[in-house]
């Protein structure tokens, strides 16, 4: 407990220097920033449209209406981003800065290297991203009509954390395997598409074994898919207890801690290049 | 201080296959090999010892000194830094240790030089007076005034590097370790590090313990060498007892019109380098005077042109691991 | 002979490739696995949003068709130029390939094809197999048919290649954003079908789609194919594909004088 108490110390030091740096250097490009929030609008936008087309033209799919899976859509865009925000660090960078040899440095210093890699690449210019999740969020809870009150607003923000923890914690899970073998990255395009996929479409869709996997094994029906049966009070798939509606911050926190063992791991098998 | 046991280090190293068949069937199963980078090493460094490691590429070096800083994990032996052992205690060992690698920068690309110092300042605590002392003191051995509040990427090499051995620094490590500090400077930059070492060295009893290819850098600061081959040690002593063992020796370098077989002597080692047309005699003062060994080679061959190489530590190496 | 040069240059090529995709080995599997899995996904979409029977004139087995060629094509025309190539200007090595006596973008295609064809024989092709014996899949009668989608097909993937390739060049002016592709095929699925078919999209969107190059690419081709457009037409597709792939050529080119301008400016 101390021990983390100290490492979360240094990260508070660290952060702020780091940061300013990062937006520092941001604005100093600010035409490519604006082209590049641009085309992460239009990208991300798109794929809204496309489902919003689907949705128009079959009314639902697998009993869940047009703007319930608009619902999932931003929920799982808003969760990955946030962890996006804070993990690009130790995540998708990873694999580069250990086949570079780079990870060196991180392993010098005083703190823990997670703390380090998510300090050293730490910039607040992210959040943007995360501004985009919440619109998506806040108008397909709009066009619900969902009524909220403050529990519904405290669970709305809990299964979020939570959602963003089990994104996370599978980022550092899988970034974690290029430290097991020098050289892959395991984070690939297709891999954030997939698991975006799992996590967005309506469970029921899924044939059994799929429906097991995705709340025992890898738990992105967590994400969102339970949660919002919840707030959408949407009773149509109950094979597992109603309880898992109410699950997504303890799932959240066992998956992080689990990516976080196994990030740390995995340090202990890096096999730094350049020999 | 440093104690080093039976140390090895193994990496597992895929064998790429040649075909295109043989590549995709190694998709699904594959070969590996096992390279040795560290065969059994063993050393003890004293407080305030000065330690030339040197060796050819890929003897080891980096991967001691890697296992030293705890970047890496030993497959078997024992080592510790002040008491600790690196990979185990990562952070503590980072607070007694400064470390440079000559291949890579610690400082940060975008940051000017002195955000990179504050960063380390947070990072290891230092006391304010400690931090504005060796600022200061540091900016002033290695020069460092003129460019200290550029960012990284505008430096020069020269300058990256003097940066780098100052941030290091900078949180007054009891044990210093430089991979290559001097790779690619000119000489200029190398004798202010140099100089930087040993008075660094003078002051605070620092223990230093530097990797280079450059010979110079070993006679200028060094009390003591150990030399690794092939992940192995083959010499450990001091810098003179080194040179006065092998001192005796030399390398004549010919140029010769056209080879002809010679017999080889038990009084001297002739290497041929045939696309060169040159041929390397290695002797021993002891056994051949240089004055002898030329008269031989003048009679044995058609020699153009002839140059003598009287030991210093580079030729005594340079026989070391030729032969 | 200099044929036979030129055939044994791009073999080599395409194996080097092949071989690159070999060397990383979980990375090879992580993709593939992954691709597949986000392709089973929307199979399982569509099996849940066309049921057994037709809706809005599509059955799932025309639909399983449609999916799985254009995934078989996507994946085969997949293009890592623009990492290639980001890769390369970062490091600076991009002056040692301009050096060389090859053309970087034929060096590109082939080293891509290579790659490609390890995923379509070890992943997709199979998988799709028994996709197909498991579901059924629909095939046209009419031979002619097979002629005119073969000949669309391949200028198809002729334009889907350039289209990537300058896109990847474009990335001379990003280096510092990887995502910017990404957002681009975002941007490009919506207009070429590959994810929703046109002719399940809004009449506007289809109208849009035909001042765009994206619904020659793999759509127009492969909704012949599943009955979904009439041969009568093709013709006037061919002719699309052809004008669009000069403006593709030209723009290819256009950018590549740029790019490489831009280059000898900061020297490499």
């Amino acid at each position: 407990m101390v021990a983390v108490l100290y490492h979360l110390k240094k990260f508070f030091d660290i952060v702020p220097i780091f940061s300013h740096n990062q937006i520092k250097a941001k604005l100093e490009y600010r035409g490519a920033l604006l082209i590049d929030s641009l085309f992460y609008i239009l990208g991300y936008g798109t794929q809204f449209i496309i489902l919003y087309l689907i949705t128009d033209k079959f009314d639902a799919i697998g009993g869940w209406r047009q703007y319930e899976v608009l619902l999932l859509y931003s929920m799982t865009i808003l969760t990955y981003t946030i962890a996006c925000t804070l993990l690009r660090g130790p995540s998708s960078q990873l694999p580069e800065k250990i086949k570079e040899g780079h990870f060196d440095q991180s392993l010098i210093k005083p703190i823990h290297p997670l703390a380090y890699e998510i300090a050293a690449s730490f910039s607040g210019y992210f959040l943007i991203h995360d501004i985009l999740g919440i619109i998506f969020v806040s108008y397909s809870l709009y066009m619900l009509h969902v009524e909220m009150n403050l529990i519904k607003f405290i669970f709305l923000v809990c299964t979020i954390l939570g959602g963003a923890m089990i994104q996370g914690g599978v980022l550092l899970l899988f970034a974690a395997v290029s430290f097991y073998i020098l050289g892959e990255n395991p984070l690939t395009y297709g891999f954030f598409i997939a698991l975006r996929q799992l996590s967005e479409s309506p469970v029921t869709i899924f044939p059994r074994i799929i429906q097991y996997l995705v709340t025992f094994i890898i738990p992105f029906a967590f994400i969102c898919f339970y949660p919002s049966q919840y707030l959408l009070g949407k009773n149509d798939f109950l094979m597992f207890h109603p309880i898992v509606q109410f699950l997504p911050l303890p799932i959240g926190v066992i998956v992080l801690s689990v990516g976080c063992m196994v990030w740390s791991h995995g340090i202990n098998r890096y096999q730094s290049s350049g020999n | 201080m440093i104690d080093v046991k039976e140390l090895y280090k193994e990496f597992k190293v895929f064998q790429r296959p040649d075909g295109v068949w043989a590549s995709v069937k190694s998709i699904f199963h594959r070969e590996y090999s096992i390279i040795k980078a560290v065969n059994g090493v063993s050393f003890h460094i004293d407080n305030g010892e000065i330690v030339g490691y040197v060796g050819m590429n890929g003897a080891g070096k980096s991967t001691t000194i890697k296992m030293l800083s705890g970047i890496l994990v030993p497959s078997s032996g024992s080592l510790t830094v002040n008491g600790i052992i690196p990979y185990k205690n990562r952070v503590a060992n980072a607070k007694n240790i400064g470390v440079v690698f000559g291949q890579r920068s610690q400082l940060y690309w975008d940051l000017p030089v002195i955000d990179s110092f504050m960063l380390h300042k947070r990072l290891y605590d230092i006391p304010n007076d400690v931090y504005a002392e060796n600022v200061k003191h540091f900016t002033d051995i290695l020069q460092l005034g003129n460019f200290i509040h550029q960012p990284v990427r505008q430096l020069s090499l020269g300058q990256k590097m003097r940066a780098n051995i100052a941030i290091s620094l900078i949180h007054n490590p009891p044990v210093v370790f430089l991979d290559e500090p001097t790779i690619g400077l000119d000489i200029v930059a190398k004798a202010a590090i140099r100089d930087f070492i040993l008075e660094i060295n003078k002051q605070r009893g620092t223990t230093f313990i530097l990797t280079t290819h450059d010979m110079n850098d070993i006679e200028h600061v060094c009390q003591r060498l150990i030399l690794i081959d092939k992940g192995e040690i083959r010499y450990d002593g001091s810098l003179n007892n080194f040179k006065q063992s092998y001192g005796e020796k030399y390398i004549l370098t010919c140029q010769i019109k056209e080879f002809k077989a010679v017999p080889q002597s038990e009084l001297f080692y002739i290497e041929e380098k045939t696309d060169e047309k040159k041929i390397l005699l290695f002797g021993d003062k002891s056994k051949i005077s240089v004055s002898d060994a030329v008269n031989y080679v003048m009679k044995a061959y058609e020699v153009v042109d002839i140059s003598i190489q009287e030991s210093n530590i580079e030729s005594i190496l340079r026989q070391i691991f030729t032969q | 002979m200099k044929v036979k040069k030129k055939l044994h240059l791009w073999y080599t090529l395409t194996a080097t490739g092949l071989k690159t995709r070999t060397i990383y080995r979980a990375s090879a599997w992580m993709a593939s696995f992954w691709g597949m899995v986000t392709f089973l996904i929307q199979i399982l979409i569509w099996r849940s949003l066309l049921g057994a029977g037709a809706r809005f004139g599509t059955t799932f087995e025309e639909m399983l068709t449609y999916l799985m060629l254009t995934q078989i094509i996507v994946f085969l025309i997949n293009s890592s130029a623009g990492l290639q190539i980001r890769a390369l200007v970062r490091t600076g090595d991009i002056s040692v390939y301009l050096l060389r006596p090859i053309n970087l973008k034929t060096l590109l295609f082939f080293d891509d094809l290579g790659k490609n064809i390890f995923q379509a024989i070890v992943v997709t092709l199979p998988i799709c197999a028994v996709l197909a014996a498991y579901f059924g899949v629909v095939l046209p009668q009419d031979p002619l048919v097979y002629l005119y989608v073969s000949i669309m097909l391949l200028n198809g993937m002729a334009m889907l290649f350039l289209y990537r390739y300058t896109l990847g060049l474009v990335s001379f002016w990003f280096v510092e954003n990887p995502f910017i592709e990404w957002h681009f095929q975002n941007i490009e699925s919506i207009f070429s079908g590959a994810v929703l078919p046109l002719w399940l999209c809004p009449a506007w969107l289809a109208a849009l789609s035909q001042y765009l190059p994206f619904r020659y690419f793999t759509y127009e081709p492969l909704a012949l194919f599943v009955g979904k457009s009439e041969l009568s037409v093709a013709n006037n597709i061919l002719i699309h594909q052809y004008i669009w792939l000069a403006a593709l050529f030209a723009l290819e080119r256009l950018v590549s004088t740029r790019a490489m301008r831009k280059l000898t400016l900061q020297g490499g």
